[in-house]
């Protein structure tokens, strides 16, 4: 096994020692943001699925004298089924409307004599459906209909949804930086604390980047050490809180995420080594820049 | 190889310590530093172990103009040259052997040749004993041949040692200008400073003499005014 050797003793000093802690916790809070962006994502995506296939149309009821409800809902069903991109289309029963309204209206309201309007539900297949021609042919040939492509509540879950992630990432950010500046901070009092060894090495014909080396090796080390902890950490409480919040609590949201979103998560531990590594060596080689 | 041309240091924007100085040491020469306390032996040593750079006049090592060298090149330039510093500054953590193995590991040398080299040095000082032992075990004296074989083990071009036989006694001290003989004869230039008129008036050789911050060359058995 390849044996690294320090020249410098920085596995002993206070301000190595505590550079795992403070990685293990940002990479902790990190993984935690990013999951919770990708939950966001995924959740925000998995509505917009869900919700962009399906459409309804309403068709109030008219005055008396007009035609039959039922019978324009028997023309808006053929109107629908005839038209390209629609799957399928379903009248609801009166008594699935009345139970859509009674959180509303409390369950003793006599909903009955309500004159509530029926309710189609139309699934989409794929893109194909033109939506603009279908309400434009509604409007004409069934009239009090009113087609409901959820366009607007969609809007509003996106943009919702595209805020949260945007804080959840500048979260991320924040922490990284944070953790950077915890590099530069520990590397910085680690020159000062070596500061005649690393002179010595200098003077001896140490290359500024073998100097720096064993700085970048060291800041690698306790990142990875600190990164695997808050990484373990962070994926404990990710499962309790998924077996907390999960699909019997009721909520329109999974914690689950999949596969291709836990490599990211796994992601968070490499970059924070790495950026460590990389912050180490920069901080030592503008320190260096000053020795003679 | 070494020539100093008008050369002055300061430290910050202090008073010059060395003023004026001009010399210039033949490859293969040995010469000892001497002068009063304060005199800036210590300062010249550092201009030569290009610890740091003269505040003006011109400094040629091994025959290239230090001012016009890049980092990597001092670099290169540093590993051609052995010190032994008066505090030793040997490295703590470091065992015996790791300390002497330093200059050696920054040349890139195998592991294998390194144990080998070392080890055989380390016996031939008297310390082959305390290879594994940490710097603050050994005595003064033990300290000192840490420092002194650190300094030689990769055959330097250049050797700059100060006060290297403060710690040691006759015997030990004798044998190690011997050592220092041994590597002048094998090419390597010499420039030992030292206060031991003793050691100076056995071992003939021509001296550097600091006085007021400037510089004078006495020929070989000539004591400074």
């Amino acid at each position: 096994m390849l044996k690294i050797h320090y020249d410098l003793p920085l596995h002993r000093d206070s301000a190595s020692r505590f550079l795992p802690w403070i990685t293990g916790l940002m990479v902790f809070l990190g993984v935690m943001s990013l999951a919770f962006a990708l939950v966001l994502g995924n959740a925000a995506s998995s509505w917009s699925q869900a919700l962009g296939s399906s459409l309804t149309v309403q068709i109030l009821p008219l005055a008396p004298g007009k035609p039959g409800q039922d019978e324009r809902v028997r023309q808006a069903l053929d109107l629908l089924r005839e038209t390209p991109g629609v799957s399928a289309a379903r009248a609801l029963p009166k008594s699935e409307s009345e139970k859509l309204v009674s959180p509303w209206l409390g369950s003793n309201a006599s909903l009955s004599d309500l004159p509530l309007p029926t309710l189609v539900d139309v699934r989409a297949d794929g893109t194909s459906l033109n939506v603009a021609l279908l309400r434009q042919r509604l409007d004409a040939e069934i009239p009090g209909s009113v087609l409901d492509d959820h366009g607007n509540w969609l809007g509003e879950v996106s943009r919702a949804a595209v805020t949260v992630q945007t804080l959840a990432f500048g979260a991320l950010a924040l922490i990284a930086l944070t953790a950077i500046l915890a590099v530069i901070f520990a590397v910085r009092a680690g020159l000062q604390l070596n500061r005649s060894t690393v002179e010595l090495l200098h003077i001896m014909g140490a290359s500024d980047r073998y100097i720096a080396r064993q700085f970048q090796r060291s800041a690698a080390g306790n990142a990875s050490r600190g990164g695997l902890a808050g990484l373990v950490l962070a994926v404990l409480a990710l499962f309790a809180a998924q077996r907390i919040v999960g699909p019997q609590s009721g909520l329109p949201i999974r914690l689950a995420l999949p596969l291709t979103d836990c490599l990211w998560l796994l992601l968070v531990p490499l970059a924070a080594t790495f950026f460590a590594a990389l912050t180490a060596r920069l901080t030592v080689l503008a320190t260096l820049k000053r020795l003679p | 190889m070494i020539r100093f041309d008008s050369v002055g240091m300061r430290y910050g924007s202090g008073p010059e310590v060395l003023r004026d100085i001009t010399f210039e040491l033949a490859p293969g020469s040995f010469h000892f530093l001497t002068g009063p306390s304060g005199a800036g032996k210590s300062s010249l040593l550092r201009l030569l172990y290009l610890a740091h750079r003269p505040s003006r006049g011109l400094v040629t090592l091994f025959d290239k103009d230090i001012s016009s060298l890049s980092r990597p090149e001092l670099s290169l330039l540093r590993r051609r040259i052995g010190v032994v510093f008066q505090d030793f500054r040997l490295i703590d953590h470091l065992s015996t052997l790791d300390n002497v193995a330093l200059p050696l590991r920054l040349a890139g040398a195998r592991e294998d040749q390194i144990r080998e080299h070392v080890s055989e040095l380390l016996r031939w000082v008297g310390l082959g004993d305390h290879l594994e032992a940490r710097p603050p075990t050994l005595s003064g004296g033990q300290q000192q041949r840490v420092a002194i074989a650190r300094a030689v083990i990769n055959r330097p071009s250049l050797l700059l040692a100060d006060e290297p036989t403060g710690n040691v006694d006759d015997r030990i001290g004798t044998r190690l200008l011997h050592l220092f003989e041994e590597l002048n004869r094998l090419g390597t230039t010499i420039v030992i400073a030292t206060h031991n008129e003793a050691l100076i008036e056995r071992f003939n050789h021509p001296r550097l003499h600091l006085q007021g911050g400037h510089l004078d060359r006495l020929p070989p058995g000539a004591k400074p005014y």
